[in-house]
């Protein structure tokens, strides 16, 4: 098996997860894709600095949740604005699409932070590892993350239970 | 005497900010797990750069030189086959001496004549 072969098969592996993440961060499946191939291409090139004595998932989860914010962070002058207007002129249809507008709503770490503990089910110093940065923010930011949901979706609390 | 599991039922059922935070907890748990689409992986496999094998490489280079080399031959024989008369650094120092003594030889005179 070449190189490349073994590479693909590494990427049939773990492309649920990095689409998964690009999808929560960017919520667009076109852009999720979009993101998730520069994953897989920075994936490609970082691979030597891989230690393989190191678990890979964490590695590849850091790897995938900053590639994502900065594909985000380098396309946001030209995407910003059309997506802000639509988040704020569509009336969402049901209770998941609300509680889905909220989040993509959040800043761009409380959003990574909820991604990672809800999607991923990650622990605050998991969290605080792939981010790099002290557990205390990601607590903090979690708990921001939580009181702006809360207070979004106070409204409607009845269509939600 | 109440358990500590009925006063929190109890609290949960008269207050909504509880209830509320509770409710978005497990909601946010229940967030579907998306399937990536039909064929990413090969399209993304398509968009990696191929390493060049480093035997192809030696050889690309090689024959670049060979046709610099070439290149340089022709220009070279290129030059030496123009019919217009070549004017050699010997002529052209011997026209200037002729020229510079025959300026002198005039300005000598003139100085003497006075």
């Amino acid at each position: 098996m070449g190189d490349r072969e073994a590479f693909r098969s590494v990427l049939e592996s773990v492309q649920k997860l990095a689409y998964n993440i690009a999808f929560r961060l960017t919520w667009n499946a076109s852009d999720a894709e979009d993101a998730t191939q520069e994953v897989f291409l920075r994936l490609f090139r970082n691979f030597p600095q891989y230690d393989p004595a190191q678990p890979f998932l964490p590695w590849f989860r850091r790897l995938t949740t900053n590639c994502v914010l900065n594909w985000k962070e380098k396309r946001r002058p030209t995407s910003e604005l059309p997506e802000q207007i639509a988040v704020h002129d569509a009336a969402p249809a049901d209770s998941s699409e609300r509680l889905h507008q909220a989040i993509r709503e959040l800043p761009q770490e409380y959003q990574a932070c909820v991604t990672l503990k809800y999607l991923e089910d990650l622990g605050v110093s998991e969290i605080a590892q792939t981010l790099q940065v002290p557990v205390g923010t990601v607590k903090t930011w979690l708990f921001r993350a939580r009181e702006i949901l809360v207070s979004k979706l106070k409204p409607y609390v009845e269509t939600l239970l | 005497m109440m358990t500590s599991c009925d006063e929190t039922r109890e609290h949960l059922e008269s207050c909504d900010d509880c209830r509320l935070h509770i409710v978005v907890e497990a909601r946010m748990r229940t967030l579907p797990v998306l399937e990536p689409p039909k064929g990413l992986v090969d399209r993304a496999m398509k968009a990696l750069p191929r390493a060049v094998p480093l035997k192809r490489e030696f050889f690309r280079l090689a024959a670049a030189a060979v046709m610099l080399i070439g290149l340089s031959v022709a220009a070279l024989n290129a030059g030496l086959d123009q019919s217009a008369p070549v004017v050699t650094v010997k002529t052209r120092t011997a026209h200037a001496l002729e020229t510079t003594s025959a300026m002198f030889n005039a300005w000598r005179s003139e100085t003497w004549k006075q």
